[in-house]
């Protein structure tokens, strides 16, 4: 992997970080990511084999 | 005798106090904030020192966390500090970012950090020797880039980087040993050119 050197780079102070901190927002990101599993083809391809074998035990006994 | 990072290095008390936040965390994401305000300027400091781009740095920092939060559920605690867990998160998602081209790695140097290699190395402190040491460093493994920049750019204890690495402490110390050593030897090869 080529890397980039950089000499005395300007610190960042510890006031401009603390004023990105954004605790909600990630939250919230983690939250609607939480959500899109039951929008995710894994939790439907589950479903629809599990009510499919679920099915197929009622027809059959 | 290097200093201690008194945001890594807890107390007994510290570390109790840490516990109960994770364990608040575990039932509910939004008990997360003290350990997000705790971490976070660190973890930036980590990722930033890694790449060029400081707002993608500030991206990078926020999917730790949303990884973390996503799952604390799963930390077992180790007797360390939650940090060496984050750092590991870190240094995942640095290398997703450099994998997926978004991110470019990045060594950064300051003029004192060139000074202590000089004087561990018996040299003089000028601009030959500073390309030299430039080159050297480019040329390092990732490995041993990563032992070189806990230890000499960050002041990092042994303790602390086995914990970050996931090896032993006294592992740690001889990897950084044999790092700086190869270090040293691209350095004078680079001086017989």
């Amino acid at each position: 992997m080529k890397r980039k050197l950089i000499y005395n780079r300007w610190k960042v102070s510890s006031e401009e970080i603390k004023k990105q901190q954004d605790f909600s927002f990630i939250l919230k990101k983690a939250n609607i990511d939480s959500s899109w599993k039951w929008k995710s083809i894994g939790f439907w391809g589950t479903a629809g084999t599990t009510a499919v074998a679920l099915f197929f035990i009622v027809i059959l006994f | 005798m290097r200093s201690i990072n008194p945001i890594y290095h807890h107390s007994d008390q510290m570390l109790n106090q840490e516990m109960e936040w994770i364990i608040s965390a575990k039932q509910d994401p939004k008990n997360f904030a003290p350990l997000y305000e705790k971490y976070h300027e660190q973890i930036f400091r980590y990722v930033y020192q890694r790449m060029d781009d400081k707002h993608l740095a500030y991206d990078v920092t926020s999917q730790v966390f949303l990884k973390a939060i996503k799952n604390i559920g799963r930390y077992e605690y180790r007797g360390v500090p939650l940090a060496s867990w984050l750092y590991r998160i870190a240094k995942s998602e640095l290398n997703q970012a450099f994998r997926d081209s978004r991110a470019k790695r990045t060594i950064n140097i300051d003029s004192t950090q060139v000074a202590t290699f000089m004087e561990v190395f018996e040299e003089e402190t000028n601009s030959i020797n500073k390309k030299r040491l430039f080159h050297a460093l480019s040329q390092l493994n990732g490995l041993d880039l990563q032992l070189i920049e806990l230890r000499y750019f960050e002041d990092r204890a042994y303790k602390e980087i086995g914990e970050i690495l996931d090896i032993k402490e006294n592992n740690a110390k001889v990897k950084t040993f044999r790092a700086l050593e190869k270090l040293k030897k691209l350095f004078n090869k680079k001086s017989r050119l």
